[in-house]
């Protein structure tokens, strides 16, 4: 089914994969200088330039004046960490997205879909209410409870859904509905249990990046740097799975060993996202199938790019976050879900279409 | 007035003072220039005589009526840490409901930031000396720390007097459907407990919740406090029959006043306890 819809959504001429990169590139590097240079503290143009360029040594002898504090902390301490985090965390669910849907080989499969990011929001809600700052390898708490959540969440979905093969559209949004629904319940709880951190809490299940620091860049790097390899090193085998189980078993897969690999894989991106994003839905919906659309179905160039183009979605969504409502500032979930809700609904109908 | 205070500040500073997060926050000079994260702490500052320093408040800051035409930041949470900084502040007077992750991130970037947490109204005293402390408004703050004091030990003897405690209800929300109450660890239930009455809601462990109709039924409330007009308690047959129904003892109050930590619980504590003396009588 997957392989008939691809075709299907196919467009007659397919740009090369170059044209697509060199895009996304430019979009990436235009947004980021935006981003950068918008915001609702107004720096002139001269204060942004002198302190961009008056930090190089090549740049100072072109701008050798003095560096406006003000300016250098706004542009490198506030908006590149959060530009930089919300790149990462687009990528990462981006990238999830792809595997998801190559691993359940369902159009629908999406982190926040299947439960995961709810399963992360829990674990990371556990880990802000123990108050637990403890490190372990070097690693945060909310992450690695995050991660706890995710991979408990996504097996289970997993379990329920795997068992007939290839999982049916009915099943698998039952399934991720229901354990969704089962873990927001306990998240919930927590909160009516510790009141005094349900704005904290309401911020994970919102999803947004106004505290980033440059430490979170930090503390989410190795998770996502292990779940971008992990997964980029199954893409052969992602494609083998687009046949069918049975075939790539066949064609001499170990298939169960690939499914848990690519299960960790996704499961470490999406708690990394999560535990420092929050919630944020359909980036990993939305972008995989828009860059399947441009560049068809194969996972070298599919994975990727859907990182990249993951990126620039989530930093479009949280710079128009930040600037729409100046200085009130909109969690980045509402705006990804307002691009992502119609989005679903198309595919779904779509998908009605072909099964019937 | 600024004078003087400089004047007798000037030797204190760089001050090191623990916030009520329990954090150290180091205050270089006499703050000039102050950003209130609060409609609470922007009602402090003023009460201060502060006013004129502040120069930031939330969306939220509506009172006193000079709190409206400062700079706006945007909402409490998540608070614009990059609108806060854009207007240079020396401190940041943050609170609770900014949460911890902006106060890190503030004194990261260098601004000092003090955060209150009261959650009681030996708390707030406790706020009031600490930002008179910070800011060199000692004298201000002494004097309303004093009256704050005087007014609670006040309301606690009346309280005392009252007989047996009344069972009380404390209904929030604008809808008879909808209704929602304050447990432990709020304002509202401390000044019930302070005027002599039995918040049914305390000892259920939550601060803010909801309470089932059986159990309103069963604690059967001889007082409810309410936002809404009482008429509209009065008007169901549910809390008609109750003890508060039955002898009208259904008052309106001001549960915002409850909500904001500042100067003004203080009227809000005034009003309650008339209405239980009404009560009483």
């Amino acid at each position: 089914m997957n392989v008939k819809m691809t075709k299907r959504s196919c467009p007659v001429q397919r740009r090369p994969l170059s044209f697509w990169l060199a895009v996304l590139v430019l979009l990436l590097v235009f947004l980021s200088c935006a981003a950068l240079a918008l915001g609702p503290a107004r720096l002139s143009v001269a204060n942004v330039l002198q302190a961009i360029l008056g930090s190089t040594p090549l740049g100072k002898r072109f701008f050798p004046g003095e560096i406006d504090p003000l300016t250098q902390k706004i542009l490198f301490e506030l908006r590149l960490p959060r530009i930089i985090l919300a790149i990462l965390v687009g990528a990462a669910l981006a990238v999830a997205g792809v595997v998801f849907q190559g691993l359940f080989r369902n159009p629908l499969a999406d982190p926040y879909i299947l439960g995961a990011s709810s399963g992360a929001a829990f674990g990371a809600a556990i880990a802000l209410v123990s108050g637990s700052r403890l490190l372990l390898f070097g690693l945060g708490a909310r992450p690695l409870f995050a991660f706890a959540g995710t991979l408990l969440t996504t097996v289970l979905v997993y379990r329920i859904t795997g068992k007939s093969g290839r999982s049916s559209i009915t099943t698998l949004l039952l399934a991720g509905i229901a354990v969704s629904a089962f873990i927001s319940a306990l998240t919930t709880l927590l909160l009516y249990f510790y009141q005094e951190e349900l704005g904290r809490v309401i911020f994970w299940t919102l999803g947004g990046f106004s505290y980033t620091r440059w430490g979170e860049v930090q503390v989410v790097l190795p998770y996502l740097i292990s779940g971008f390899a992990l997964a980029y090193r199954y893409v052969r085998e992602l494609n083998l799975l687009l046949l069918g189980e049975e075939k790539a078993h066949q064609l001499g897969l170990d298939v169960v060993r690939l499914q848990r690999s690519l299960l960790f894989a996704a499961s470490l991106l999406v708690a990394a996202a999560v535990s420092v994003a929050g919630t944020i839905g359909f980036v990993g919906l939305v972008v995989p199938h828009v860059m399947r659309l441009l560049l068809g179905p194969d996972h070298r160039s599919l994975l990727p790019l859907s990182a990249l183009a993951g990126g620039v979605f989530l930093l479009a969504a949280d710079t128009l976050a930040r600037m729409l409502l100046a200085p009130v500032e909109l969690p980045v979930g509402i705006l990804t879900s307002f691009v992502g809700g119609p989005f679903f609904l198309y595919l779904l109908r779509n998908n009605r279409r072909i099964m019937h | 007035m600024v004078i003087s205070n400089s004047s007798t500040g000037a030797g204190k500073y760089p001050l090191v003072i623990r916030d009520q997060f329990g954090r150290p926050v180091m205050i270089n000079s006499l703050p000039q220039r102050i950003v209130s994260g609060s409609p609470g702490n922007t009602e402090l500052l003023f009460a201060l005589g502060l006013g004129e320093r502040v120069v930031g408040v939330t969306d939220w800051c509506d009172f006193p009526p000079a709190a409206k035409s400062k700079a706006r930041i945007g909402s409490i949470a998540p608070l614009n840490i990059e609108k806060v900084l854009s207007l240079r502040p020396d401190l940041v007077l943050a609170c609770n409901l900014n949460g911890k992750e902006p106060v890190e991130k503030l004194t990261e970037l260098g601004v000092p930031t003090f955060a209150l947490n009261p959650v009681s109204f030996v708390e707030i005293i406790e706020a009031v000396s600490l930002v008179g402390q910070i800011t060199g408004q000692e004298e201000q703050a002494a004097e309303l720390a004093a009256t704050f004091t005087r007014t609670l030990d006040q309301v606690k003897q009346k309280g005392q007097t009252m007989g047996r405690p009344m069972k009380v209800f404390i209904a929030i929300g604008d809808d008879l459907q909808d209704l929602w109450t304050a447990g432990r660890g709020t304002f509202l239930d401390e000044a019930v407990a302070l005027c002599g009455g039995e918040n049914i809601a305390a000892g259920l462990g939550f601060s803010w919740g909801r309470l089932g109709m059986e159990y309103i039924l069963k604690m059967d409330p001889d007082l409810i406090l309410t936002e809404l007009d009482p008429q509209v308690f009065l008007a169901d047959p549910f809390f008609r029959a109750l003890t508060a129904g039955r002898k009208r003892q259904i008052y309106q109050i001001d549960v915002d006043l409850f909500s904001r930590p500042g100067p003004r619980l203080l009227e809000a504590l005034n009003e309650l306890v008339q209405i239980f003396e009404q009560v009483a009588r």
